[in-house]
């Protein structure tokens, strides 16, 4: 019984390291694009990983399936919390990007995290997931009409808004 | 560019190790319970389903009954006129006497072959038709109405039967006749009373239907 209970353990051990290490920054990039707090974006990566545990779906072994459903939780729960927590500063964005390199990079995702959130995540999903509009809309359950349309004006306006504040064409 | 710039921005973003075995440690020591998987999770396929189960349920059981024939009127059907005398042709005056027919085959078509086959293939079938009280006055929508009349002789019977003694001295005075599949009743002064055909009729039909009586008739 003890045996069992330590293979079990370990079985579940290795289950979510091997979940961190494929989508661990994934997940919580995209956390951390919605509440721009570490440990409110690290305690979502850890809830999604116990979702897929609780719920134990079967992808057949289809890593992009997995990583679109880890992905479509993650941004449930962000905005879930995001909606309770009403929104934080960029209290850790400093600690974040720490170097002089990563601090250069720091106005860009000022200028993405000005835009609305519906704009924000289209673009994260995009430009930094590298997922189509299909699998956007897929993702937060939307249209993938809209999703394209919030795409283009996302892009309109982080190009308004780093003109206006930063003049960086 | 710019997008490029945030793709590099985001690379700084990343789980520390530190971080990954705080989770680690933390999602092993949670007691994970399996969710229930819900029995039943309705998909948008069936609320097309059940909407058009809906419309076959409110076609059939509601919609298609308006169309269906509605029982015939009472009527006393002894004291209809023989169709013998009708078969024969005359007015209807005498045909309701029960005297012998006058054969007047200008007015009366019942010597045509149209009429002895709609008498063979419906020999007392309920039929639906049409009744108008005048040419000129309201018409009665009685296209939904039943009436068991095959023959012109009949028609005339089933009116004074079904618009009581006031109308009885008009219908006395009518004239039958039967062109091809349906039978037309005439007042005196020629007036189309009420048309009988096999089939129910929109208003558009019965009013082309009498004209046709009337332009036949003028022939």
């Amino acid at each position: 019984m003890a045996y069992n209970r330590c293979m079990a353990l370990s079985v579940r051990e290795l289950h979510v390291r091997r979940i961190l290490n494929t989508y661990g920054d994934s997940l919580y990039r995209l956390a951390f694009s919605y509440l721009h707090n570490d440990a409110d974006a690290q305690e979502i990566v850890q809830d999604t990983i116990l979702q897929l545990l609780r719920y134990d779906p079967d992808f057949h072994g289809d890593g992009m399936k997995e990583k679109g459903w880890l992905m479509k939780t993650a941004a449930n729960l962000s905005r879930n919390r995001l909606r309770s927590l009403n929104a934080r500063d960029e209290t850790e964005l400093d600690e974040t990007f720490a170097g002089s390199e990563e601090k250069d990079l720091k106005f860009v995702w000022n200028a993405v995290n000005q835009l609305p959130e519906k704009y924000r995540e289209v673009i994260h999903l995009f430009y930094q997931e590298g997922y189509s509009t299909k699998e956007i809309a897929d993702i937060l359950g939307r249209k993938e009409g809209s999703v394209r349309s919030d795409l283009s004006r996302g892009r309109d306006a982080l190009r308004t808004v780093l003109k206006e504040v930063y003049d960086f064409e | 560019m710019t997008l490029n710039k945030y793709q590099k921005a985001n690379e700084f973003i990343r789980l520390s190790e530190d971080q990954k075995e705080s989770i680690v440690a933390n999602l092993l020591k949670e007691e994970i319970t399996p969710a229930r998987k819900p029995l039943f999770v309705f998909r948008p396929w069936m609320a097309g389903l059940t909407a058009a189960f809906a419309v076959l349920i409110l076609y059939f059981g509601v919609f298609h009954r308006t169309g269906a024939p509605m029982p015939a009127p009472a009527m006393n059907e002894t004291t209809y006129a023989p169709q013998e005398s009708l078969a024969a042709g005359g007015d209807s005056a005498s045909a309701l006497s029960d005297e012998a027919p006058a054969a007047e085959p200008e007015t009366f078509a019942a010597a045509e072959p149209a009429n002895t086959k709609i008498k063979e293939e419906h020999p007392s079938e309920i039929l639906t038709g049409g009744y108008r009280e005048s040419a000129s006055g309201t018409t009665a929508d009685a296209a939904s109405q039943t009436i068991r009349i095959l023959s012109g002789q009949e028609a005339e019977a089933f009116d004074a039967q079904s618009y009581g003694e006031k109308r009885e001295t008009v219908i006395l005075d009518t004239e039958v006749s039967v062109y091809g599949n349906r039978a037309a009743v005439f007042s005196a002064n020629g007036e189309p009373m009420a048309v009988i055909c096999e089939k129910q009729m929109s208003e558009e039909e019965m009013d082309g239907l009498i004209r046709d009586v009337i332009r036949d008739l003028g022939n």
